[in-house]
């Protein structure tokens, strides 16, 4: 049994525009997907292909004007609901867990990082305060901060971005989580604090069994710290299988133009032809989504896409793929 | 050897911090470009690559050092002949959001420069400024628009286009695609090259993203704490680094390729506060080969390869080069 199976998922964004008229924007369409337990995922695409609101939605945090217009989403069997209402008794915050991105503005400002990290814990039937400070310590020394009783006591605007960012994966952790997904981990780090952090999660998530889906636009993090990877474009997964897999066929032509994109390959073939602009998610074309930006596009796009099967947990939704080489 | 187009000469900025401290974003750094020549500037957040930006365009007076534009001293050069100037060093800044007037068309943002730097009559500015969008692939629609009517990668062609309206000898780049997608960025680093191509426009960019400033840079400076740790020809720093930062830098970087398999320097925390700066060398708190010599004098810079006259130097700050004992032992883990 899969530990997350998401299926067919639209959400749509519902709202006036300046002529009073209802506009609707296809933000996600049809969105498919597996975890399997002890699973890194990686998701990536460009702004507005869906990534964060994919998060979003298996959280049940989407409000309005976002709409789950249809899909099913199911957790270690069981269905979770579309929406969450407060007071509910559901996996989400506890056994499915958000690292958000921009850590300096994610902890709470007004309380100290103990404080936080316990509160965490009490939300999600942890009674005894004690237990709770002691885990409190326990997750900051697992995620390497030096001095964790010490640290505990510290504000959030005491932290450095890196240290902030691990506070945060501590955080996200603390419970024990099957699932945890992380939302631009790293985004806005330097280098070498983005190595760091990365490793330690990696670390973690594997040492305790737990799944993961790593949001991201970087290519790197996806080829080095997740096992398969799911590529969005306004609002589909185009392709999804094994990482080595993706990288090595480049089945589907976007993930081929993502690839072209990245300064390695620039540098060994020379630039690509240019992209053209993001998709129109309230007027997205019938049949394939990319057709419009698609150097190989032909009649046949405009027709319902299908999704085949390239072997094992190796989908992609095109009609002209590339051959596998 | 060509004059240099631009010669920086021990620049120093410092800033006022709290309890009348002084804290310096560049320290005694020195450089040169080539005309034409592309020069790259990495270090992470912190180390003074932008200040050093702004510094070389005369956005902000340095505290001491000289500046040499094309054989002339500009350090102190009045606002009024600063402005002559600035047809032929440019800017791209990294948020272009934020760097085109929300309240103009996007063709009369790209009228602008050639309203202040050009004589041409109304009609041609007009005629210009068609050419201009046809270079950056910018579609004539859009010059009607407003900028919050357009992508990222649009808004970024039109400052590219604003900066090369005066035909400059410099272009100075703050991070330029580091807000854009991946597949945006890279028409930008396409248009980029083919400007400096074409053009013999030299370029400085600054950039945390080391694979973009392999591609796009002949040469490369690394940057820590304000001060330049090595400086060489990119190809060569990026086969060989030298300095146990770089080392550290270098090996970090995460190839879009998951058939590479990375290799890991042991992690080194954080950057200090520049603050309270380490003595001596001021990687000496984070380098796993900190010997009592680095504490005391910011090591001399050596020469590895290359020579100053032939602008192909590759030199490093290390006291541990000289006797050759600088590699950093390297962990093969596989992710």
């Amino acid at each position: 049994m899969s530990l997350l199976s998401v299926e067919d998922l639209h959400v749509h964004f519902i709202a006036r525009g300046i002529n009073n008229q209802l506009r609707t924007a296809k933000a996600l369409n049809g969105v498919s997907f597996t975890l399997e337990p002890g699973q890194v995922l990686g998701l990536v695409g460009e702004t507005g292909a869906g990534k964060s609101l994919t998060a979003l939605a298996l959280l049940g945090l989407l409000r309005p004007p976002a709409k789950v217009v249809a899909g099913k989403i199911q957790f270690e069997g069981q269905e979770l609901g579309l929406l969450d209402h407060p007071g509910h008794r559901s996996p989400r915050g506890k056994s499915i867990t958000l690292i958000p991105q921009s850590p300096k503005t994610s902890l709470d400002p007004t309380a100290r990082i103990g404080d936080q990290l316990i509160r965490i814990q009490r939300e999600h039937g942890q009674t005894d305060t004690a237990k709770a400070h002691a885990r409190a310590i326990e997750m900051l020394g697992q995620v390497q901060i030096p001095d964790p009783v010490q640290r505990l006591k510290a504000w959030p605007h005491e932290l450095s971005g890196g240290m902030a960012q691990r506070v945060l994966i501590a955080a996200g952790l603390i419970n024990s989580p099957r699932l945890v997904i992380a939302d631009e981990p790293t985004t806005g780090l330097d280098l070498t604090v983005q190595a760091e952090v990365l490793d330690i999660f990696k670390r973690l998530v594997t040492a305790n069994g737990m799944s993961a889906i790593i949001i991201t636009h970087d290519l790197g993090i996806v080829a080095h710290y997740c096992d398969r990877m799911a590529v969005m474009f306004a609002g589909t997964i185009i392709e999804e299988g094994p990482v080595n897999q993706v990288f090595g066929a480049q089945t589907h032509p976007y993930t081929q133009s993502l690839i072209a994109s990245t300064p390695k390959h620039i540098a060994q073939h020379g630039f690509a032809s240019a992209v053209g602009s993001p998709p129109n998610l309230y007027d997205l074309p019938s049949g394939c989504v990319y057709k419009d930006r698609c150097p190989k596009a032909q009649a046949v796009c405009d027709t319902r896409l299908p999704t085949l099967d390239l072997g094992p947990g190796h989908r992609v939704r095109c009609h002209l793929p590339n051959p596998y080489s | 050897m060509n004059r240099p187009l631009i010669e920086l000469r021990a620049v120093v900025k410092k800033f006022p911090a709290d309890g009348g401290a002084q804290v310096s974003a560049v320290d005694r750094v020195s450089l040169s470009i080539q005309p034409g020549e592309s020069l790259g500037l990495v270090g992470e957040s912190g180390s003074g690559k932008s200040t050093l930006g702004l510094l070389m365009t005369r956005l902000t007076p340095v505290s001491s050092g000289q500046i040499i534009f094309d054989g002339q001293d500009i350090t102190h050069l009045s606002d009024d002949a600063m402005r002559q100037l600035r047809s032929q060093i440019q800017m791209v800044f990294q948020d272009p959001w934020g760097a085109l007037n929300p309240r103009m068309t996007v063709g009369r943002s790209m009228a602008e420069p050639l309203k202040l730097h050009t004589p041409l009559t109304e009609a041609q500015r007009l005629q210009a400024v068609s050419d201009l969008a046809d270079r950056v692939h910018l579609p004539k629609a859009s010059l009607q628009r407003f900028p919050h009517e357009l992508s990222g990668g649009q808004l970024q062609r039109v400052c590219i286009a604003r900066a090369i309206a005066s035909k400059p000898r410099l272009l100075v780049l703050d991070e330029p695609t580091s807000s854009l997608d991946l597949s945006v960025r890279a028409g930008i680093l396409e248009l980029l090259d083919t400007i400096r191509k074409e053009t013999g426009v030299a370029l400085l960019l600054i950039s945390h993203d080391l694979e973009t400033v392999e591609l796009m840079t002949q040469r490369l400076l690394v940057l820590y704490l304000g001060r330049v740790v090595e400086q060489g020809p990119t190809r060569e720093i990026f086969n060989q680094p030298a300095h146990p930062y770089t080392q550290t830098l270098m090996s970090a970087n995460l190839p879009a390729d998951p058939t590479v398999v990375l290799s890991r320097l042991p992690n080194v925390g954080e950057i200090p506060s520049p603050l309270n700066l380490p003595a001596g060398c001021l990687f000496s708190s984070r380098c796993p080969l900190v010997r009592a010599q680095c504490q005391q004098a910011f090591p001399a810079f050596l020469i590895l390869n290359g020579s100053v006259a032939h602008s192909n130097v590759h030199e490093v700050a290390c006291n541990r080069v000289a006797d050759a004992s600088h590699w950093l032992t390297r962990t093969h883990q596989n992710s």
